[in-house]
């Protein structure tokens, strides 16, 4: 049945909201060879496709979802982007999610969907193997997530999967997300209020075509391979048992838990909150997305959703000061059900908390709520007030950044942002090269971008000899961070591309030498094996930096430089107050200039060098930086 | 006796790699909707339990087939089906009382376990070991594993055992 070779059904669906249109259109050849695919892909649609200068929410934008050849395939394959720029951020801006959706889009025939102009009323898009439609979601239309994806299985069968939105994105929050079969989300950048924006409510999709391996041996045995090193490796047994989860009480001894909107980095209840008492009194069955092998997520008892993640139990947890699991896990049931961004809702509420511990907020501009830290009823009715808009919601639903602007001077240096996006949790202070990865990331600040686990594992004379200082080996190390958020970038950023997942595939080897020996060895073999491309490691790896050059390229076309990769003054001039971090600050300046030096980026700017272009053959950018004058 | 068991179902995730294994074993591509086993999702209870054919002594599938379309292949003793001979009438997966029969949707006929001819590709990628191939050593082990349970129970340890057996002969120079 594959039309295409291995690893990629060979069509794009291309939808008009606003004609109404729907079209078929081959994945062009020389996408594959230079992006790969998932985020590679919708990287360069977005160059080519939509002007820098598109507001988010207005028609110009566009909202791509995105598989790559590994997706359905692979061990870990699961994951789809979706990428628009992002009401919060105003740039370039993308999510991921991972779950069954992905898979089912892939067997239905389709590489990605790009989703142009806005219907004149609530649709929903059916995709059912060759047959697509659009359909009237008034019905649909301000239900919950849960409500929706139940609706949606009523009609069509157990058996499809979904992505919808809920009430936040249809009130334009800007950090809305989008759901996956109701648990899964693309939570980061209010791609939820983009796709509201176009008046799409869900997307519903069957699929069962077969997906074609070139070379079936190669694939097995690169596949048991991976399997025997998962089964061997203790750290994996850890992420199979506690999850992400499994992260806080390490965070805790490492000073890098987030606590109080960033006061602090230690948290009085963090055993409370902790991956270990999740998994004993809360947890009735493993879980994990499509053809995972590390299974990290659960079930929780409580609601029977998906257990919450180490970014949910913080931001919803220590982050808002709350100790209470109970009170952690409604509100995570509750931003589920409208389907927001738990790491910015977090953020948003601990904002508004310790505006009102400094007496910048009364109660009274609170809706008569005595919001201070900890207190998790409050948190939770602000998640209400936030998603519906409802009475002091409505400030706090444009996000920190806005919210502060509108408050006045008194509360920035509470805003815990990088360009205009909430800071996710691990404490910059503690671990300054996840924090130099918050500030270059291409969608906001973000961890998953870098994931410079190295930080936490590699021993002195190896940090010295793989990215040039013994300092890259501590969590409160500067240098030698420059070079390995770039190497972490390229790293996981090829996981992006190939549609795998960044824990199933990096993060599950406990010793750093082990992973960067094998470096992307058996990622890169089942790509050769699965799409019969002879794609070297080398060219995989160079592939990931011209993804991420191409996204720079785009937020320097957005007006972004090196001025806006800056902390809040909290971090990068206010030690940390206590615990295992104490005393450090982020030196985020020496840390950039190393960044930029290794990705052959302009210090001063961040701009990529015309060399830098050249050689990954990204000439169309040098076209429009001159023509801009940027070079 | 041999089937593919499911040995601990506390631990399947449903990630579904056993369909995935299983269609290419028996497509050469991946379709986990054409695989002989299934992962069953009963959401709402939180279980996920694969289902499998149980290799039945008197299988009601072939005892309800109007064409004998069912037949034992001689090389590896198991019952599979010949799609040549099938009508498509679909009673063998009614007649399964473990539900273990699948349905493929575009050729129309059963798919039902043929145990991958001796190698269970399903029990080979089950990362938790859910699903277990129930061959000769198998049971050999699992009943080792009995017999010192009822050995541990009994003497509270193996060297208590060999103590009592030591016991029983007494000699003196």
């Amino acid at each position: 049945m594959a039309i295409y070779r291995g690893g990629y059904t060979g069509t794009i669906l291309r939808i008009n909201l606003t004609r109404g249109e729907i079209r078929k259109e081959p994945l062009p050849e020389a996408i594959i060879r230079d992006y790969i695919g998932g985020r590679g892909f919708a990287a360069k649609v977005m160059f080519d496709e939509v002007p820098p200068e598109t507001d988010a929410f207005s028609e110009q934008n566009k909202l791509i979802f995105s598989v790559g050849p590994l997706v359905g395939i692979a061990p870990s394959g699961s994951r789809v982007t979706a990428s628009a720029i992002s009401p919060l951020s105003g740039l370039y801006g993308d999510s991921n999610a991972g779950g069954f959706w992905g898979p089912e889009l892939k067997f239905a025939g389709y590489d990605g969907i790009i989703f142009e102009g806005k219907a004149l009323s609530p649709v929903y898009l059916l995709i059912d193997n060759d047959r697509v439609e659009l359909k009237d979601a008034s019905n649909l239309w301000g239900q919950d997530i849960y409500t929706t994806h139940h609706l949606i299985q009523e009609e069509y069968g157990s058996s499809v999967h979904t992505v919808a939105i809920g009430p936040a994105a249809e009130n334009k929050v800007r950090f809305a997300g989008i759901l996956v079969d109701a648990h899964h989300a693309f939570g980061r950048m209010g791609m939820g209020a983009v796709m509201a924006s176009k008046n799409l409510k869900c997307i519903v999709t069957h699929g069962q075509h077969d997906l074609e391996i070139v070379d079936q041996e190669a694939y097995k045995e690169t596949v048991l391979e991976y399997l025997s090193e998962i089964r061997s490796d203790p750290s994996s047994k850890r992420a199979s048992t506690l999850g992400t989860p499994g992260l806080i009480m390490m965070l805790q001894n490492w000073g890098c838990l987030q606590t109080n909107n960033q006061r602090t980095a230690v948290f009085e209840y963090a055993e409370e909150i902790s991956g270990e008492r999740v998994r004993a009194e809360y947890t009735v069955k493993d879980a994990g997305c499509y053809g995972c092998m590390l299974r990290c997520s659960a079930v929780e008892k409580r609601y029977l959703g998906k257990r919450p993640e180490y970014e949910t139990l913080q931001a919803l947890g220590s982050i808002c000061g709350v100790g209470d699991l109970e009170d952690v896990l409604e509100a995570s049931h509750w931003a589920d059900h409208y389907g927001v961004d738990t790491i910015s809702i977090g953020k948003t509420i601990s904002f508004a908390m310790e505006l009102y511990e400094e007496g910048i907020l009364k109660s009274s501009d609170l809706d008569g709520l005595e919001l201070s830290f900890g207190n998790g009823k409050g948190m939770i009715a602000m998640i209400h007030k936030i998603c519906t808009r409802e009475g002091c919601g409505n400030l706090f639903a444009d996000g920190v950044a806005r919210a502060s602007r509108q408050i006045g001077e008194a509360s920035y240096p509470y805003a815990m942002v990088v360009k205009n996006v909430e800071i996710p949790s691990t404490e910059p202070r503690g671990e300054k090269g996840r924090g130099l990865g918050y500030l270059t990331s291409t969608r906001g600040p973000d961890h998953l971008r870098s994931l410079p686990f190295a930080e936490r594992i590699l021993k002195p004379e190896e940090a010295k000899r793989l990215f040039g200082h013994e300092d890259a080996s501590r969590m409160t190390g500067a240098k030698g961070k420059g070079n390995m958020v770039k190497w972490s970038e390229d790293f996981v950023g090829l996981s992006d591309m190939l549609g795998i997942c960044k824990l199933g595939w990096t993060y599950y080897s406990s010793t750093m030498p082990r992973l960067i020996n094998k470096g992307l060895t058996l990622p890169s073999r089942l790509f050769q094996a699965i799409t019969g491309m002879e794609l070297t490691e080398k060219e995989l790896s160079v592939a990931a930096e011209r993804v991420t050059n191409l996204e720079r390229a785009y937020l320097t076309l957005q007006g972004i430089s090196r001025k806006d990769e800056v902390f809040p003054d909290r971090i990068t001039k206010e030690p940390l107050p206590e615990g295992p971090s104490k005393g450090s600050v982020h030196e985020s300046d020496l840390m950039l200039d190393e960044y930029f030096k290794a990705r052959g980026w302009a210090v001063e700017t961040g701009i990529p060098k015309e060399e830098t272009l050249r050689r990954l053959g990204l000439e169309v950018v040098i076209a429009k930086y001159k023509a801009k004058g940027l070079l | 006796m041999k089937r593919v068991i499911v040995k601990s179902a506390e631990v399947c995730s449903g990630c579904g790699y056993c369909e995935i294994a299983c269609s290419l074993e028996h497509l050469h591509a991946i379709n986990p909707k054409k695989s002989r086993v299934k992962v069953v999702d009963v959401h709402e209870q939180a279980v996920t339990y694969p289902l499998i054919c149980r290799q039945c002594e008197k299988p009601a599938c072939q005892a309800i087939c109007p064409v004998q379309a069912f037949y034992l292949d001689e090389k590896t003793g198991v019952l599979k089906v010949n799609f040549d001979q099938c009508i498509g009438c679909g009673y063998c997966v009614e007649a399964c009382p473990f539900g273990a029969i699948q349905w493929d949707d575009e050729r129309n006929v059963p798919l039902k376990c043929d145990l991958c001819d001796g190698d269970p590709k399903c029990v080979k990628f089950c990362a938790p070991q859910v699903l277990q191939f129930a061959n000769e050593e198998y049971h050999k082990a699992r009943r080792e594993e009995i017999v010192m349970g009822i050995i541990e129970k009994k003497y509270g340890s193996v060297e208590n055992l060999h103590r009592q057996y030591s016991a029983l002969y007494q000699w003196k120079k």
